[in-house]
């Protein structure tokens, strides 16, 4: 191929070479521009055609990996009835299929992590065990020592879903990865395999994560059954700001009242995104003893943060900041803040909400539009 | 045999369910979606059929709705499929007549016994 560009370049050459210098330039732009074309369009074809044909592949090796499961694996309700003779004879059957071809050996140990991820009960350990015996573990483990991230986040995530602790070195060395979103899979699986030490992120990350990275991890540590829940209060004094408030959600998540004082503390923190989490945080573990110092704050708060105290405050709904709220709600030009202290006063029990609701008689047309879209 | 129709995605567990339940004695067929199902229903009376409410063309909602209507298959009980876990909506499923759900990821052995037990529920009223 290169020679024939090389060749064709040379044609353009003696084609043109009676033109002035700047035609002859572009003549040989235009064929090398040309050969490029048709070399991608090749390459897209190439790749198209062998996509296409590994695409068929897997299909033929997952039913025929599904049909030897069938057949001889999942006629048992769990791993103790299968008697071991019979579990080698079958281990030696999925082998001979495993052996077949890489296709084989990829397709398997796909088919046995999504069936291990998408069905539950006594399969559980029929699935976990041939996956070991049959040695499927080497194609996690080249999943995670790939040089594409979202390879190295899919072996994270079947690491997981087998619960295969000796893929766990691995695991440890890609908490260390370039990328944030390996990093985040890598923290996710130390905690729902409940390693020992699987907080430690929270003070040793050093970028900013994600809203969504703060999702998938806030999850994890919540879905994770037994965990070993620290005292988040401990990895508030950090300088990574989203942790901090991943920190705040989970002391939220946990009821760790214990961190009230603290939280207090940090409301004059010169970050306003991390006060508004804090004022939510405060308002969603109903601390009673903080309306007052929330009520303090309120003037010298941005709007989007006086909305959260008004919201916080109708989570909190003791009755002693109604006044205050009503107040608010009365004076407010801001939507959000009308909206927040109505949903305030909606927050309350029934006996005090109805006290004030018969006060505002003479209310303008928009408050009582609000009240009423909650009523 | 036991005619089941599942309304669900093409998924590596959903040919899983089908060969178990064929094993089982079931004879299975599949939609794989709303559209689909739709048209399986105007022409064949099933023992039971398994909705997913996340399903593409109709919603799950709706395609419970038309198959309540359809005349062959307005007795067939229905038990759904989901991946959501809202309180509300189960109420709500089931209040529209749905016999009972299921949720994602499921037991094999569970969803198959609980199959069983509806199919044998409605041979015994018809």
């Amino acid at each position: 191929m290169i020679l024939n560009a090389l060749s064709s370049d040379t044609l353009c050459a003696s084609l043109f070479s009676n033109y002035p210098e700047i035609i002859r330039v572009a003549a040989f732009v235009a064929s090398f521009t040309f050969i490029l074309i048709i070399l991608t369009l090749i390459g897209i074809f190439y790749h198209r055609v062998k996509h296409g044909k590994m695409v068929r592949l897997s299909t033929l090796a997952e039913g025929e990996i599904i049909e030897e499961l069938n057949d001889h694996l999942f006629l048992f309700d769990s791993v103790t009835d299968i008697p071991e003779a019979d579990m080698n004879a079958i281990v030696d059957k999925l082998t001979v299929l495993k052996n077949k071809n890489d296709v084989f050996g990829q397709s398997m140990a796909d088919v046995l992590i999504h069936l291990q991820t998408n069905l539950t009960g006594s399969f559980d350990n029929i699935i976990s065990s041939t996956f070991s015996r049959l040695k499927l573990r080497k194609f996690t483990l080249n999943r995670l020592r790939s040089s594409f991230w979202f390879l190295r986040t899919k072996g994270l995530n079947e690491v997981h879903e087998m619960q295969d602790g000796h893929a766990l070195p691995v695991v440890y060395e890609l908490v260390n990865d370039r990328n944030p979103d390996v990093r985040v899979a890598a923290y996710t699986v130390l905690i729902k395999m409940k390693t020992r030490y699987c907080f430690d992120f929270l003070s040793n990350e050093k970028e900013e994560l994600s809203e969504w990275h703060l999702i998938v991890l806030g999850d994890a540590v919540t879905a994770t059954e037994n965990a070993d829940i620290p005292d988040f209060k401990n990895y508030l004094t950090g300088t990574n700001k989203s942790l901090i408030i991943l920190s705040v959600r989970l002391i939220v998540a946990y009821l760790q009242f214990n961190a009230i004082p603290k939280l207090l503390l940090m409301l004059d923190n010169e970050d306003e995104q991390l006060r508004n989490q804090i004022i939510i945080a405060l308002g969603k573990l109903a601390a009673g003893n903080v309306e007052e110092r929330l009520i303090g704050k309120y003037d010298e708060e941005t709007d989007r943060n006086k909305s959260a105290i008004l919201f916080s405050l109708g989570q909190i709904g003791s009755g002693k900041s109604l006044n205050f709220i009503v107040e608010k709600f009365l004076e407010a030009g801001d939507f959000a803040i009308m909206k927040s202290a109505a949903s305030a006063i909606f927050a309350h029990p029934g006996d005090l909400k109805d006290q004030i609701l018969q006060s505002l008689t003479t209310v303008r047309e928009d408050h009582l539009a609000m009240l009423r879209s909650f009523s | 045999m036991k005619k089941v129709l599942i309304v669900d995605v093409e998924s590596l567990v959903n040919r899983f369910l089908e060969a178990r339940l064929k094993r089982e004695g079931f004879s299975v067929v599949f939609a794989t979606d709303g559209q689909q199902a739709l048209i399986l229903i105007q022409d064949q009376k099933y023992d039971l059929i398994l909705v997913d409410l996340m399903i593409p063309n109709v919603a799950g909602r709706e395609l419970i709705m038309e198959i309540q209507r359809n005349p062959l298959n307005s007795q067939t009980p229905i038990m759904v499929l989901t991946s959501l876990s809202s309180d509300e909506l189960i109420v709500d499923v089931l209040a529209s007549g749905v016999k009972d759900y299921i949720m994602k990821p499921f037991s094999v052995n569970v969803i198959v016994a609980k199959l069983k037990q509806l199919t044998e529920l409605s041979m015994d009223i018809n």
